[in-house]
């Protein structure tokens, strides 16, 4: 049996960091990931789409030599919104993703998006917190 | 083998996690470590600069532990007793949470750590060598407005292991408020 594993990344190499943790604590051969991208919509939709595949392709390929069952999904709209609902869609295990806890106001908090992902999603979350300076 | 950490406070909000074990992990790729910290301060049980020691409780470890403990009842109470039966409640609460694993197939090891939780929960990751820390968002001071407890956001701020979190469920919530309102009017 499977564990379902969504991982939300952005256009930033910061977000791929959880890609290179994720051998570390899961089983390869029992793990499907998808890789999820949510952007805004603008006119070069085709452009944007190849632009993205470009971009994850190269991490899609260096995890299924890991062993790892991958595929990526590009969605449109707002990010923690497309994360959580495609997390109930394709009734995943977990969701896995980079984020800063960094200091607000008047304390230490999460990154907005891995707030409002934590808010909403049901199943657990993993937020791996990176070495500064290190993506 | 994969290791992973899994905090407890005593409370029910932070044992929650422990049901999502079986579908994430298996006994034949992961193991367990089940860590309770008492954030007890230092001073009082004087210890602050004892070496942190992560050897797990064990069968031989809990064995001296026990004898030790049974030993030092005879002595005249004081603070030492106290600490030591403390001690022993403790790690026997932890082993009897334990066992809904131990059930599973897992054979899950045993810590108990005194000092500042988000601090020593770090520190004994570091020390073990975990992939992967687990816990609840929210521990024994409850969910409350705030997305996550200041343990599990410490934690993840002080640490670069990836950290799973959880939040427990609302009916939970109402059950430890309950248990709450029933010990103050206890």
């Amino acid at each position: 049996m499977y564990t379902k594993v969504l991982v939300p990344l952005d256009d930033s190499r910061f977000s791929k960091a959880i890609l290179t943790t994720l051998n570390s604590f899961l089983d390869p051969l029992k793990t499907q990931l998808t890789l999820l991208r949510v952007a805004s919509l603008i006119d070069d939709k085709e452009g944007l789409e190849a632009e993205i595949k470009r971009d994850l392709d190269e991490w899609q390929l260096a995890l299924r030599e890991k062993g790892f069952n991958v595929h990526s999904r590009v969605l449109y709209g707002k990010a923690s919104d497309e994360i959580v609902k495609l997390a109930l869609d394709e009734g995943a295990d977990l969701i896995a993703m980079t984020t800063h806890a960094r200091v607000g106001l008047a304390q230490w908090m999460l990154g907005s998006v891995a707030q409002a992902v934590l808010q909403q999603a049901t199943i657990p979350v993993i937020f791996l917190n990176p070495e500064r300076g290190k993506f | 083998m994969i290791k992973v950490l899994i905090p407890l406070d005593g409370s029910d909000f932070s044992a929650a996690i422990l049901s999502k074990v079986p579908s994430l992990f298996a006994p034949n790729t992961h193991t367990i470590i089940l860590l309770r910290v008492l954030s007890m301060a230092e001073d009082v049980i004087g210890r602050a600069f004892e070496p942190l020691n992560t050897q797990p409780f064990d069968s031989q470890r809990w064995q001296d532990f026990v004898s030790s403990t049974e030993l030092n009842q005879n002595e005249v109470h004081g603070a030492g007793v106290t600490l030591q039966a403390l001690k022993k409640s403790l790690l026997e609460a932890l082993v009897q949470t334990g066992g809904q694993l131990r059930v599973l197939g897992f054979e899950p090891e045993y810590q108990l750590q005194f000092g500042d939780p988000a601090t020593t929960i770090v520190a004994v990751a570091k020390e073990v060598q975990v992939n992967l820390i687990a816990m609840a968002s929210h521990g024994r001071s409850g969910l409350n407005r705030l997305l996550m407890g200041s343990v599990t956001l410490d934690v993840l701020r002080q640490s670069h292991l990836p950290v799973m979190v959880i939040r427990p469920h609302e009916d939970l919530a109402g059950q430890e408020l309950e248990r709450g309102l029933a010990y103050s009017l206890d």
